[in-house]
């Protein structure tokens, strides 16, 4: 095997581990490297949502190490770092014994990814972002975080379990994997089987072709994609007579052509070619003579991205997408969210809030909020609460949908508003003292007083809130010692 | 390429896709069945022991009889490390109560998720003391948890404890959900009978409980006998129903050896979880007895100028039986460093 597929191969199994273990670490107080820095900002998840939500995200100094990347190297992103297009490859050489690839030439489908990149930058324009839903980095994310992290914490769990309760064996094991790896306590996510799901179609699409997800789709190929039309360094691809196909049905983003020249937009630097050992294919050349034919943008492209563009306009004109100007929520959002309507498209979905959420408490909506706002995070106080020390959400958010509040901002910002359900409080129901809201309430001045009140013909003290002071995390709902969903003390979104 | 490797690998899959698609004899038919009934009732089994819900319950512990020559000390002074060494000497030391090779649980209060100033949370100081004490005495291991009520995590490196107690040698830990067994109370009747409890917090062979002295909402006051809510489970909001029956049966199933409350700094109001730096009042004592009940209406008449008697909970275990209430009589010993 050539030394630089051994080198490409090493790398992409370091930085699968190493982005891996970013986004699975990730808790508060963030030790670790922050997860939203690097991986999380890739161009077109930035970019798009900075359009959707029309504001600046600072992040876009970090898109420009992906630009240069790219624009020096090609799409070697795509085929060396993406933990995502790891996976893929992973699952291709698992699958490689049973399965037999056959390619021909350059498809014309390649441009389907451009298509739908232009798609989703005029409907990014128009002020709805679903990038998301395709962005490797992101569906990647979500899935470690929300689906696989909470299983494999159950796994162990049980597994310990099992071993320490009848044989007490383990405990210093778990002790450990406790406190570094896990948090304190096991996390749910509602519906994290679909995350799942969504995880696993690509991959298993490859099982069609070898990276298809990467060919045809995603909108972070194809944004590298244009960078690298013409890239400093280049694969020496000569021109060749021979016709013998090796290169071309081997080539696992279907990048090289039948003349045996490549397409630099389409090739993911896998270095597959190269170890062919082919009198043709040699090395790597730094500014190789232009040997291509496609210059400039060609007819074909000029009618894909036109279309494109056409589409987008009658979108416009049709104002297909028309939320409302809603700045209030029907659902508790995080502290230091923006105003609702720039939330549902500046948040891209990534999960890193919820799972850093130390309460388990930010869970993911489904369509409360619209099927605009599928997936973005939610305070469900009936699971945890917003811890009053903590402000790490807006710390992990790549986009800036929830601001980075200082810990003083944070004590002071309001996310709902507490009620008293008179039906259900023990004290204002039963006359039978409790204290239990009062004696969480985090706010130095307690945002819930105790009154005396004569109920059932005794003298009782009763809860009663004051919504100066009340910041709405939710501590008081979540500890209710009522029974069920319905609690005597309820939060409600502002 | 190795040739050899190839053809052997190739082989073994041709098997393996002879055997998938190839027609199925009885003999193979046997065996899949037989593989698949071993399977599953190997996996039913196992999985049924793994996800069972624990029957086995545990009694209520025992604690060594320990005869001091004070029922109760109350040391001041400006360092807590030092204040808490001096009550327990007084006491008779530490080596009363621990042997060597010991497994000691040190029970402090870090169940909110505030720093030490507040006085929510014990005096890591004043833990880490006692734990230093443990180990001179010759423990074979600490152990320092508490079930919080804010998050596990933050509270403990929050309240300053973990921090401390992990340089002292302790082994500190989070308490999870399925190491809590039902209790066996000596009394039928008892209103906790079958209410989860912590098992390290019963099996061991001393208890140190330092509660931290401060108000509670409930409770009047949170000391020694409130502190035992951190080795309680289950739905403990709902434990604050009836509180004062139920706080005097859980300190008499863990009975504690010996109760150390850390009135360095108190929370004089807004308990137990604070806030206000205003209502934290500088005491500079640290109040050290075998005994809850006068420990804590010790301290109840002393800091917060309470009737002990007049407190629900340590009225109920007066009555219990579990120990002596406070008197200007009682045998008690008071110094100033």
């Amino acid at each position: 095997m050539n030394k630089i597929k051994i080198l490409r191969i090493a790398v992409q199994i370091i930085s699968f581990f190493l982005i891996s273990a970013s986004f699975f670490l990730l808790s508060f107080p963030l030790k670790f490297i922050n997860a939203r820095d690097f991986f999380l900002s890739s161009p077109s998840l930035v970019a798009f949502a900075a359009l959707a939500a029309q504001y600046v995200i600072l992040s876009f100094l970090i898109v420009l190490i992906f630009v240069i990347l790219a624009l020096v190297l090609g799409r070697v992103f795509c085929g060396w770092v993406c933990p995502y297009g790891t996976v893929m490859d992973c699952f291709a050489f698992i699958v490689k014994p049973f399965k037999k690839w056959r390619e021909n030439a350059p498809s014309k489908m390649l441009m389907s990814k451009y298509v739908l990149l232009v798609f989703f930058l005029a409907l990014a324009v128009l002020g709805f972002q679903i990038v998301w839903l395709f962005e490797p980095i992101t569906v990647f994310n979500r899935f470690l975080s929300l689906s696989f992290y909470p299983f494999i914490n159950a796994s162990v769990d049980k597994t310990f379990q099992y071993t320490i309760m009848n044989y007490n064996f383990g405990e210093g094991i778990y002790q450990f994997l406790r406190v570094n790896i896990f948090d304190a306590r096991q996390m749910s996510f509602a519906y994290s089987f679909l995350f799942f799901v969504f995880f696993i179609i690509p991959v298993l699409l490859v099982l069609y072709k070898r990276r298809f997800w990467c060919r045809y789709i995603c909108p972070l190929g194809a944004s590298l994609g244009i960078l690298s039309v013409k890239p400093f360094v280049k694969l020496n691809l000569q021109k060749c007579k021979l016709h013998c196909g090796k290169c071309e049905n081997m080539c696992r983003v279907n990048a090289i052509r039948r003349d045996g020249t490549y397409i630099p937009s389409e090739c993911v630097m896998c270095m597959d070619c190269v170890t062919l050992q082919c009198r043709q294919i040699e090395e790597l050349k730094l500014k190789s003579e232009d040997n291509d034919k496609n210059k400039g943008v060609t007819r074909k492209q000029f009618i894909f991205w036109g279309s494109g563009v056409l589409a987008a306009l009658y979108m416009a004109g049709r104002k297909v997408y028309a939320s409302g100007n809603s700045v209030s929520s029907p659902v508790i959002r995080p502290p230091g969210s923006i105003s609702e309507r720039k939330f549902k498209q500046a948040c891209v979905r990534c999960g890193n809030c919820m799972k850093v959420c130390v309460t388990n408490g930010l869970q993911p909506v489904m369509t409360e909020t619209g099927l605009d706002g599928i997936w973005t995070p939610q305070m469900d106080n009936y699971i945890g609460y917003c811890e009053y020390n903590c402000n790490a959400c807006g710390h992990v958010c790549p986009t800036q949908a929830i601001e980075a509040l200082s810990m003083e901002e944070k004590m002071k910002r309001r996310i709902g508003k507490a009620e008293i359900i008179k039906d259900l409080c023990i004290p204002w129901r039963d006359g039978i003292s409790c204290l239990v809201c009062e004696e969480f309430c985090p706010i130095p001045d307690k945002a819930i007083k105790f009154v005396p009140e004569i109920i059932n013909g005794q003298q009782v003290d009763v809860p009663i809130v004051d919504l100066y002071l009340c910041i709405g995390c939710g501590v008081c709902q979540n500890q209710c010692p009522v029974e069920g969903r319905n609690r005597g003390i309820m939060v409600r979104p502002l | 390429m190795n040739n050899k490797e190839q053809t052997k690998f190739e082989k073994i899959v041709s098997k393996a896709k002879k055997f998938l698609s190839g027609k199925i004899t009885r003999k193979s038919f046997l065996t899949i069945l037989a593989a698949g009934v071993a399977f599953l009732a190997f996996s039913s089994n196992t999985a049924k022991k793994a996800f069972a819900q624990n029957t086995k319950s545990i009694a209520p512990r025992k604690r060594r009889e320990v005869v001091t020559q004070y029922d109760l000390t109350a040391v001041t002074g400006e360092d807590p490390e030092q204040i808490t060494r001096k009550s327990v000497e007084l006491l008779g030391g530490m080596g009363k109560f621990v042997k060597t090779g010991d497994v000691v649980v040190v029970k402090p209060n870090m169940s909110w998720n505030r720093t030490p100033e507040y006085a929510a949370n014990t005096n890591p100081a004043v833990a880490a003391a006692v734990i230093k004490m443990c180990f001179e005495s010759g423990a074979k291991t600490v152990k320092v948890f508490d079930n919080t009520c804010n998050d596990k995590k933050l509270s403990y490196e929050n309240s300053g404890v973990m921090k401390a107690a992990k340089e002292a040698g302790a082994n500190v830990f989070f308490m999870d959900d399925w190491k809590y067994l039902p209790a066996k109370m000596a009394r039928a009747d008892a209103l906790l009978q079958g209410w989860p409890v912590y098992r390290d917090a019963i099996e061991c062979d001393v208890f140190i409980n330092v509660p931290i002295a401060k108000t509670h909402g409930l409770g009047t006051l949170t000391l020694s006998i409130k502190n035992m809510m951190g080795v309680a489970g289950g739905a403990r909001s709902q434990m604050h129903w009836e509180m004062d029956k139920k706080l005097p049966e859980l300190i008499d199933f863990v009975s504690p050896d010996l109760n150390i409350i850390d009135a360095f700094n108190i929370l004089t109001a807004g308990g137990p979880r604070g806030g206000n730096l205003a209502d934290v009042v500088r005491k500079n004592t640290v109040v050290a007895s075998t005994d809850p009940v006068l420990a804590d209406s010790f301290v109840a008449k002393t800091f917060f100028n309470i009737e002990g008697m007049s407190i629900p909970h340590i009225k109920r275990s007066f009555e219990f039986g579990l120990g002596q209430q406070y008197t200007p009589k009682a045998n008690i010993r008071t110094e100033k460093i």
